[in-house]
Order: C-alpha cells, then structure tokens, then sequence
C-alpha cells in the first residue's frame, strides 16, 4: 500500500470528525456478539513480608484430605479452587525487603530489570481492550515490596511501570471518562488534522525521492498509520462500548482493609466488562494491619522471633491475608461475562510474595486459582522439585493462556507438575 | 617453558607462511578448499553419494547470487563445530582444518560483502540523535537535555540510513519532545509579555528553618519520653512515633533513647538555639521572573574576607567580595534569568570559617538585552499581536516549517494543513497562543523536518548545492546549514573549490564541529567497547573514567584542527590530556581542562594506541585481552575487519590446575584449529600492547621490576602482523606505520562512509584511489584528508 494510492485514512477520519456531532452511529453501537470462548484474563498480586513459618502445610496432598492450617483456614470455601506451591525460588532475589521488584521479572536483582510476566501476557491478552494493562499499586510506601518501585509490572526495558495508588484512580479509570464526549472528539478532530497535515508533507516529498527513499517514507507512513488506529480505537471506544456507569458511588474515605477489597471488586468488574484482560496488584500491608487494630508495624511482625505478641498478630495477619483472597475469589466467582459463565471461569489468578518466614526468601509461597487453565492441579498444597525456578511457574501459565513461548527470564522449563 | 612457547609460535608462523601467503590475499583460496573437500568430503558428499543430499563438488565457488551463500555457512558451521568429517573417517590435521575454514570464512564474508552492494544507493534517512538535538537548537537556540529522544540503535556508523528504522516509538518520543520545547517556549514568551511587577527587596534568614527543625525535633522526642515514663497507652505513644506500636519497639526505643537519640537531637537543638546566620554557605530558593535582572548580596556575621562564589539554577554567576571581619556587608552582584527560570534558586557557596547572617535579593528589573532564538523572531510578533488574523498566523507558520524543513517541500497546500490544525483548535473554543501548539509540533514531527531528503530519480545523479550544504552541514556540525552555506547555495557558489575550502575551515574552525569530531571518532574506535567495560568504582570516582572517555574525542580534536597526518594515531610525541590523566600518564600535569601536553623522549605513550580508554577497551574481566586489542587494529588500523566469531565455540579457559599467564591462555586458540584459522591474524596484534595492564598502566612505569620480570613483559609483547614479526610496542607501531596507508584507507573510508551515510561499496574504489593518492604525497594530514572527503565526486552525488 503506497502513500500516494492510499486515501482510506483521510476518508475514514473525515468521515468520523464529520460524525461527530451527530447522535452515536448504530454501526459503531453495534453489541458485541457473545464470545463463545471466553478469553483468558489473569492478575498477579504480590504481598510482601510472607508468613508465619505454621502457615504452612507440613505435608502435599488434597486440602479435602490433609486439611488446612490455622493460618489458611479463612480461605476454606474454596480450598477446592486454590493450591499452594512449595520449594520455589525466584533465582536472582538476594533482598528480602525488596523482593517484589523482580518478583514477576526473574532478573537477577543486582542487575537491570527486565519484563515481567503480566506485560508479557498482556501484550497477547490484551489486544482488543480499552486497557492494554492495568498495574495497580498502593499509596502507602512501598514497604516490603521494593523502594523505587511504581507497580509490579516491568516493561520490556526493565522500567518500572506506574500504577494506579488507589482505589480512587482505578475508579476514574474504569468508569469516569476524563473527558466528556465533546472533549474526545474534539481531540480527535485536532489530531487528525496534524495527521494531515504530516501526510500531505509525506506526498510531496514522496514525489521528488527515489523509489528505494519512497519504501523508507513507507516506514514513516506506517508509523502515522498506527496512530491513526488508535485514534479509531478511541472513536470506537466512546461510541460502541462506552465505559459503564459506575456501579456504586466512590466511598469517601477508604484505607486498610476496605481499600483492598474495593480494588478486588474492581478487578472483578474490570474483568466483567472486559475493559482489560491482565491485571497487577502490589497490596498494601502496613495500612490492612492498621485497620484491624494491630499496631505492630508490618516490618517487625515479620520478626516475629522478638515477642509472643509479634508472632500473634503474625497469625491474625496470616489469617487477614486469606479472608481478603477469598473475597477476591468469591467477586470473580459471582460476577458474570456476556457468556453467563463467571469471570472466575476464565481467571488465572496468582498470590504470592517473594519470602517464606522471616528473612528466608527459598521456598516463597505461590498461591494458584481460576477456572482459566484447564488442567491446573487445583485444591492441594503440591510440594515441587527442591528449588524450583519461579519463572518456571509463569512460563507454563503464559503458555496455559496462549502465550506462544518457549522460555521466559530464568526459566529452565515447563512446570508438569502443576498440571494436572 | 620458554623454550616450548617459542617453539609453538614459530609452528604458528609456518602454518600462517604456508596456506595464508600473507597480505590477506587469499590467491588459491579456491585450491585449498577444493583440495580439502577431494580429501575429506566428497567421498560422501560427491558425485557417488550425497549423504545429507549434500554434494561438495559443484558448489558455486563464485558465490554469484544469495542462494549460494547457505550452502557455505552449513559447511562451514559443520567444519567449526567438529561435526564433520564424522570420527571414524579420516580426519584432517590441524593446519588442513584451519586453512580450510580460514579460506571459508574470507570467501563467505567477501561475498555476502558483495552481494550487499547497492550500487552506491544512499538510503534516505531520518535524524539520528545529534542531529536532532542539532536541528531543535538551530530553531529553539537551546540545547535540550540529551535523554529527549532515544538513543540510536545502529551497528555502523549512526548515520547509515539503510540501519535505521522509524517506529511508533520514535515518533511518541519526537513528539513529545517537540510539544514540550514549543509549550515551555510558549509559555516562557507569554509570561514575559505582561508587564513586570515593581522591583522589591528581600531578605533571607538562612538559620531560621534548621533551627525550627531542630527545636521541633528535640520537643518531641523529650514529649515522647515523658509519655513513656508516665505510663502512657500505646496507642497515644504510637501518634508520636510509629515505632512506638508495641512492647518490644518501646524497649528498643527506649535503648537507643539512652545510647544516641537524646544525646543527638538536644545537641542538634542546642547548636542552633541563639544562633546568629549559617557557617560555609547557604541557598534560597524563590519564584521569579525570567529574562530579567536580579541583584543579590549577602550579610555576614563573621567572614575571613574575600570573594563568595554565587550560582543560580546551578550555573554560576559570579562573586561577591566581603572585607574580613564582623558583621559585614558584601558587594552587590547582577545577574539575569534565563527565559524559563520561572524559579531560581540561590546558592552561596563560602569558605567554612564563613558565617553567613542573611541573603538580600532585589528585582526583577527588565534584561533588555538578548539576542532572540529563530522560534522567538518568528513566533513572538504573533504572540503580542491581541488577536492575530489567520493569514498573520499563516505567514508565520510557514516562516517556521520553511527554515525547520531546510526550504524543502513548503507549499500552500501544506500551509493550509498547518492553518487547518490552527482553526480546529479554535473553534474547539481555544485561546490562539494554545491553538499554536498543535501546528507548531506538527511541524516538528513532520517527514520534512526529521527526514534528509535528497532528490532524486533512481539512478545516481548530482546533489543539488543546497542537499549538498545541508549534507555538509550534518556531516561536520550534526546541524542545518546557517545562512551564510544557504546563501553560498542559493548562489551556485559552493562548488567553487576556494569557496569550498573556506568553508570546511570555517566550519571545523567552529565549536559546532565538536560533536562531530567527538561523536565520528569514539564510533571509529568503537567506544561501546569502553562503556561496557566495569572500573573499579575508585577510578569512576576520581574523574578518571570520564577523563579516559574523553581523552579519545580531545585527541582527535587536536589532530584534525592542527592538520595533523593520520599517522598520529598510530604513535603521537603528545598527548591531550586533563590533570588525572596527566598523573596516569606520568606527564606534568598543568592545571583546567585538556590540553595538549609534549610527551619526554622516554615515554611509552602517544598515539590512539597506548589511550587509557583504548587499551581498557581490550579489558576481559581482570586481565587484558589481547584479541579484543588486535580485533580493532586489525579492523581500524589495518583495514580488515575479522570476521565475527562462529556460534557454538566455547570460550577458552584455564585448564584445572593449571594458572596461565593471559599470554598462555589466549595462546591456547592456536590448539584448536577452528580458532586458529582466525584467532592467528588477532592475537598476535594485540600482544604488542601487553606491556600495558587490564587498565591501560604501564607495567613497566613506576615501580621497581626486577630484570627477569621486565623481561618476561617485553617477551610477553613480542607478536607478528600478518607474519612481519616485531618486539614490543615500538615494534608494533613500526609495523603499523609500515602499514599506514591501510589505516589511511580505513579513516578515508569511515569519513566518507559517516558523511555520505552508507556503506563504502566496489563503485566507490577509483574516486577513493585517487583522493588517496593525492594525500598520500602530503602524508595523509586529517583536515586535507575532510576537505578531499567533501569535495570528492561520491559526497556531492545522490
């Protein structure tokens, strides 16, 4: 397609600024059909700080048969839908305060920082949502997950990518629009006419250049085409598949524990109408521990050597932990997709933080869930090889989803034995 | 132990004399090989049998066209990795197997050379980086910070068009970057259009804040204590201080309490308490107006007299004189705000025995004198005009594009695009100065402004003069031309060849030539090498590994502007250096920046060769590596680049047990005939530089050595080029300067190659062999070496 046969851009966004002040086109409200799939959707949620060392299992088996420990005994309800994970190690980690900065990424943390799984399941996922990702984060400071980081999530450069605070900015995100309607075209409307603009300079160039020059103009001309597509995309977006009114008011003041649970539900609508496909979470520690009523700041509870009381409150936090993934679970279980399954169905989720107990960063906890994987060995605590690779676990997963790799960071191979 | 090496080196030597006959010519290349696939191969790979269906005998030894290239690399991968000839057939011995694969690897490399040949296409390409930065200071008069756009992604020189591909990316970042220069610009010219407020003075108290701070600090701690002491819940302890949340953290507390704390903060408190002004220096930070005139000076308690440094926003502005004594007062000093210093802050820098009372600051006052930037000229008249009419806003745009696309491709329908972007903006119900921004970017994310365009109709043909000044232009200032190249274009002339000459003298002469001159030379030497190689955190914190970086750029600098011959870099009687590297090189050092500094009779240094930064570019972890040194030489020094090394070889090592000498070592690529066949043309290259270490010191400089060692180093640096054997570095440098017109045909080469921005092809050689000809009479000196690039038929030609 050369630049100078090629006018399909400068119609179509004639055409759609010409629409603008019309009511919606019907073609652009058109529903969308029922997937007979339902795609594959998957969050990460990092913790920070681990257990209690009696958290966890002494023995693998069916949780219906060896039963859970105190600590997990909040999840019960679904102690048929989740596993635990034992001997893992995020090969490269060596900071236990920190350990969520390569927590998703695998890179050696003495080094640069590399891709995390999340993005690279959200460049597969994530094509056809409004969201291409959404990280989300804390406000409260980045205790036990890394000083300089904004989010989980990792891009192909190794940068920390930023993430939304707070429940608030999510809120914004999902279901304010930033600007009105009027606003977006209108932004449109000025961008492409300074697409215009470069494509009648394009032609005139292109027709004193030489035919080899006129392909590398073709490379510039590709490049204006992209942004054209997301200009399309944002039409399409406002018109066909507005964001949804919001399902609730913002509560004024929300921290701690209520600020959790409002991000899960939601991850869950954000899941539900589809607005994207991978998610992240850095949670929150110190302010959940404030709003039970346990003073003891995060830090020193995971030196739960120093006094009965650390390690008592360790125990609530533990059990703390639990509720709140079973309330993540339930959201994804009762809300359903346009296939009428739940959104559970076509979940992969994943819980973890980068320690066991105490300093000790082998054996860090993973807690696998979701219907979205349909072999995944579910409702067992599964003891792997000693020292498994942790980039094992998220290889197989982005492969489970579809993602067509052979290796991602450290990995040293598929993990069979999640796998049912 | 001598013995032995001396005896295996002389073996290396005859198996190099034997198949290579020297000189890197390859005259029985087909011989050899067809002689080794008779001996080794073609029994199975033959008329008879083609196992595998690979048949040896009729392989295309021309290598006429791309599809016979495959063919070759799989013998070759085959022959590298030992797979063939299969273990229970007859095996070649060493020397075969390396004359084998050495003539493969020539053949494949010269003929995917050739079949790369465009026929000297020059790729249109778009602005690297420099010329980028270049091209925004040539419309906005600033230098924006280098990080703005991405750095360029090129294995050959950065300006080879057929390397660079423009993506999403780089249009999102030279779109950000230019909407951001045009909105601050905007901005900045606005704010300056009102009226300036009335001038009024301030004065700064600099021991305020701390001693608050402090006082703060102490109270609360003490409060935090008491509270403790009575009995105070926790949960009224912990709105204090947060580690006082539980029992064992009020223990701890309560311990370092007793140890430090109360001892640190009631000192803390007690030291600013009636305290009177600040000791050493201060700064103050205020919001202010830009392009105007402040004055500032400062109050002393007590001083020891003399001048205090004052900078602003960092950069400094001058010195205030103070009279030694109590309570005084100093002199006053002017200094003005930039355009975009809507902020400054103040810092007063003093000696320690200094005690500062008060900063007094009084402005603004308005600085009349400035020269405008082009954007200003062009832009400010729109900006005091209350409601400009669009062929005002018109006329304006086009003034921007026409000079930002270097007068290319403007007509009136593109204008009326530009005005559209204006209009649109408008009637979205914006104020006209925001209505600017979208249109001025526009510009600035244009093809017309980041691409270089030449014109041209698919078979070559002459630049025209004003492509010819814009190429000129990038090539020596990475920039557009100025008026004056433009005018001499205009003007047909450029051509002239004493015009021409003055031009390239004028342009080299200027400052603008320095990132030329920086930029080509550290991607001639392959600086990438430098940058990735760690130094001990000591010598990155002693200036010297910036010092070594740039010693590379300031040499060439010298070289170029004092017309130097190319053999310079070969071996120099001076050296450009900074007092760090004056100290490294046992030179005297004077103080300030680089400069050049003659070398005593007894130096070991000069020369590209014996540069910090070049010799720890063949740095592998705590050893030198003499195959990284003797790579580069071979391909910049010589002109020959080795071919890259073949995948699936493991690197060679220490054998267990055993410690070797890195001698020993990377002579153990002669054991292997696979290494061998190219390592035998590197390493010995870059054993006459072994007398300096993994750092770039000289081994034999400045401590005592006894005679064995001395000798063992000298030994340790004797090698041979091509099989001119030589003793040492002196002996290196001689067999190079041998050579000098290879390293003249490769500087030549480069030059035009970063010019002209493409590879030098087979369609190049007879304008090159002339050009060449003619310097060599004059020894090659670099400046004649540029002007011969430039006024050469290849440089004007599209």
């Amino acid at each position: 397609m050369g630049i100078l046969t090629n006018h399909s851009r400068r119609s179509f966004l004639r055409s759609s600024s010409a629409c603008l002040a019309l009511p919606v086109l019907d073609t652009f409200a058109a529903p969308a059909k029922a997937a007979v799939d339902q795609p594959k959707r998957m969050v990460f949620l990092g913790q920070g700080f681990g257990f209690l060392p009696e958290f966890y299992p002494t023995e693998s088996g069916k949780f219906s048969e060896i039963g859970l420990t105190d600590g997990m005994s909040p999840i019960e309800a679904h102690q048929d839908d989740i596993s635990l994970l034992g001997n893992l190690v995020n090969v490269g980690a060596y900071k236990p305060h920190e350990g969520s900065e390569t927590f998703l990424t695998g890179a050696n943390q003495r080094g640069k920082n590399s891709i995390s799984c999340d993005q690279v399941a959200a460049q597969h996922l994530c094509k056809d949502t409004r969201h291409p990702h959404l990280p989300l984060s804390t406000k409260e400071k980045r205790i036990g997950h890394g000083k300089t980081m904004l989010s989980m999530a990792y891009n192909k450069d190794g940068n920390s990518i930023p993430g939304l605070d707070t429940s608030l900015e999510l809120y914004a995100k999902l279901f304010v629009a930033n600007e009105t309607k009027e606003q977006l075209m209108a932004r449109i409307k000025t961008e492409s006419s300074v697409l215009d603009s470069l494509e009648v300079n394009a032609r005139s160039i292109s027709r004193r250049i030489a035919k080899t020059d006129k392909e590398k103009l073709e490379e510039y001309y590709q490049t204006i085409r992209q942004v054209e597509l997301a200009l399309k995309r944002q039409i399409e977006w406002a018109d066909k598949n507005p964001k949804p009114s919001p399902p609730f008011d913002y509560p004024e003041e929300v921290d701690g524990e209520a600020e959790v649970k409002l991000m899960f539900d939601m991850i869950a609508l954000a899941f539900q109408t589809d607005q994207t496909r991978v998610m992240s979470y850095m949670m929150p520690s110190q302010s959940v521990l404030s709003s039970m009523g346990i003073t003891i700041p995060a830090h020193s509870i995971s030196h739960y050597n120093a006094s009965k009381e650390r390690r008592d409150a360790g125990a609530l936090r533990d059990k703390k932990c639990m509720e709140l993934l079973a309330y993540l679970l339930d959201r994804l279980k009762e809300k359903k997709g346009l296939d009428g399954q739940s959104v559970y169905d076509g979940c992969v989720v994943s819980y973890g933080t980068n320690i066991k107990a105490g300093h000790s960063l082998n054996g860090l906890p993973l807690i696998l869930s979701g219907g979205g994987i349909k072999n995944l060995r579910l409702g067992e605590s599964i003891k792997l090889p000693q020292a498994t690779p942790l980039a094992n676990v998220w290889l197989t997963l982005l492969q489970q989803v579809g993602v067509p790799i052979e290796q991602f960071s450290h990995s040293n191979g598929e993990l069979g034995e999640i796998m049912a | 132990m001598n013995q032995i090496r001396k005896g295996k080196w002389i073996a290396v030597i005859s198996i190099a004399t034997l198949t290579l006959g020297f000189d890197g010519a390859f005259a029985d290349d087909e011989e050899v090989i067809r002689a080794f696939f008779g001996n080794y191969c073609v029994k199975c790979h033959g008329e008879e049998k083609q196992k595998g269906d690979v048949r040896l005998d009729q392989l295309d030894y021309g290598i006429t066209d791309h599809t016979s290239v495959p063919a070759w690399q799989d013998v070759l991968d085959v022959l590298n990795t030992g797979d063939m000839p299969p273990e229970k057939e007859k095996q070649p011995n060493a020397e075969e197997l390396a004359a084998a694969i050495g003539s493969i690897t020539d053949k494949v490399a010269s003929a995917r050379k050739r079949l790369a040949a465009t026929g000297g296409v020059i790729t249109m390409r778009h602005l690297n980086k420099r010329e980028y930065l270049g091209s925004m200071k040539d419309l906005f008069g600033i230098d924006l910070p280098r990080d703005v756009v991405p750095d360029d992604a090129s294995d050959g020189f950065d300006t080879d068009g057929s390397e660079q591909f423009f993506s999403l990316k780089q249009y999102e970042s030279f779109h950000k970057a230019g909407k951001e220069v045009v909105e601050r610009h905007l901005t900045a010219l606005t704010a300056i259009l009102s009226p300036p407020p009335a001038p009024e003075t301030v004065r700064y108290d600099p021991e305020i804040e701390p001693f608050t701070k402090a006082k703060t600090a102490h109270e609360r701690l003490e409060k935090a204590k008491a509270m403790i002491d009575a009995g105070a819940p926790i949960s009224e302890l912990r709105k204090l201080d947060s580690n006082l949340a539980d029992k064992a953290g009020i223990k701890i507390w309560l311990a370092q309490y007793k140890r430090f704390r109360s001892k640190t903060t009631l000192k803390k408190y007690e030291s600013w308490k009636g305290k009177k002004g600040v000791a050493g220096g201060l700064s103050y930070t205020t919001a202010s107006r830009p392009r105007s005139i402040y004055t500032v000076s400062i109050g002393a308690v007590e001083t020891t007299g003399g001048a205090v440094d004052i900078s602003v926003n960092g950069r400094s502005v001058g010195n205030v004189q103070l009279e030694a004594g109590k309570d005084q007062v100093s002199t006053e000093l002017q200094f003005s705000t930039s355009l975009f210093d809507s902020e400054i802050r103040i810092t007063v820098s003093g000696r320690k025995e200094d005690i500062f009372d008060y900063l007094r600051l009084t402005g603004p006052i308005e600085d009349t004198a400035n020269t405008p930037s082009f954007f200003e000229t062009v832009v400010g008249p729109v900006l005091r005009s209350s409601d400009p009419d669009e062929a005002e806003i018109a006329a304006m745009l086009e003034q921007f594009a026409d000079r930002a696309f270097r007068y290319q491709d403007i007509d009136g329908e593109y204008i009326e695009e530009l005005v559209n972007i204006y209009r649109t903006e408008r009637s979205a119900g914006k104020e006209a100065v925001e209505s600017l921004v979208h249109p001025l970017t526009a510009i600035l994310t244009a093809p017309g402004f980041l691409y270089i365009n030449e014109q041209n109709d698919g078979s070559r043909g002459a630049l025209s003069q004003r492509e010819f000044a814009i190429r000129m232009a990038y090539f020596l200032w990475g920039a557009p031309p100025d008026r004056e190249l433009y005018d001499l274009a205009k003007s047909g002339k450029l051509y002239d060849k004493a015009v021409l000459r003055a031009q390239v003298d004028r342009m080299l002469a200027s400052g603008k030539a320095d990132v030329f001159l920086a930029d080509f030379i550290n991607q001639w030497s392959d600086i990438k090498r430098f940058d990735e190689v760690d130094l001990p955190v000591k010598l990155i914190r002693s200036g010297f590994e910036a010092a070594a970086r740039q010693e590379i750029s300031e040499f060439f600098k010298v070289l170029v502007r004092e017309n130097r011959p190319v053999d310079n870099l070969i071996d120099s009687d001076f050296v450009v250096v900074n007092p760090i590297l004056a100290r490294y090189y046992r030179v005297k050092p004077s103080p300030g920046g680089f400069q050049k500094v003659a070398l005593p009779e007894s130096s070991t240094r000069g020369g590209m060769l014996t540069q910090a930064a070049f010799l720890i570019m063949g740095t592998s972890g705590p050893r030198t590596s003499p195959t990284i040194r003797g790579t580069i030489i071979r391909d910049r020094f010589l002109h020959d680049p080795p071919p890259p090394p073949p995948p699936n070889i493991p690197a060679i090592e220490n054998p267990e047990g055993q410690r070797l000498s890195v001698r020993q070592l990377v002579d153990r690529h002669m054991n292997v005939a696979q290494c061998a066949s190219c390592h035998k043309k590197i390493d010995p290259i870059g054993y006459g530089l072994e007398r300096f270490d993994h750092l770039g010191g000289d081994r034999l400089a400045g401590r005592r050595i006894g005679p064995v060692q001395r000798r063992a180093i000298q030994e340790a640096a004797s090698g041979h080029v091509d099989g001119d054997s030589f003793e040492g570095l002196e002996g290196l440098q001689q067999v190079l300067l041998k050579n000098k017109d290879r390293l003249a045909r490769s500087m030549y080469e480069s030059l035009l190659s970063y010019g002209i921005g493409r590879k030098i092809e087979f369609v190049d050689e007879k304008d090159i062999d002339e050009n060449l000809g003619e310097l060599e009479k004059q020894n090659y000196p670099l400046q004649e070496m540029i002007f011969a690039v430039i006024a050469s038929k290849t440089f004007a030609t599209k």
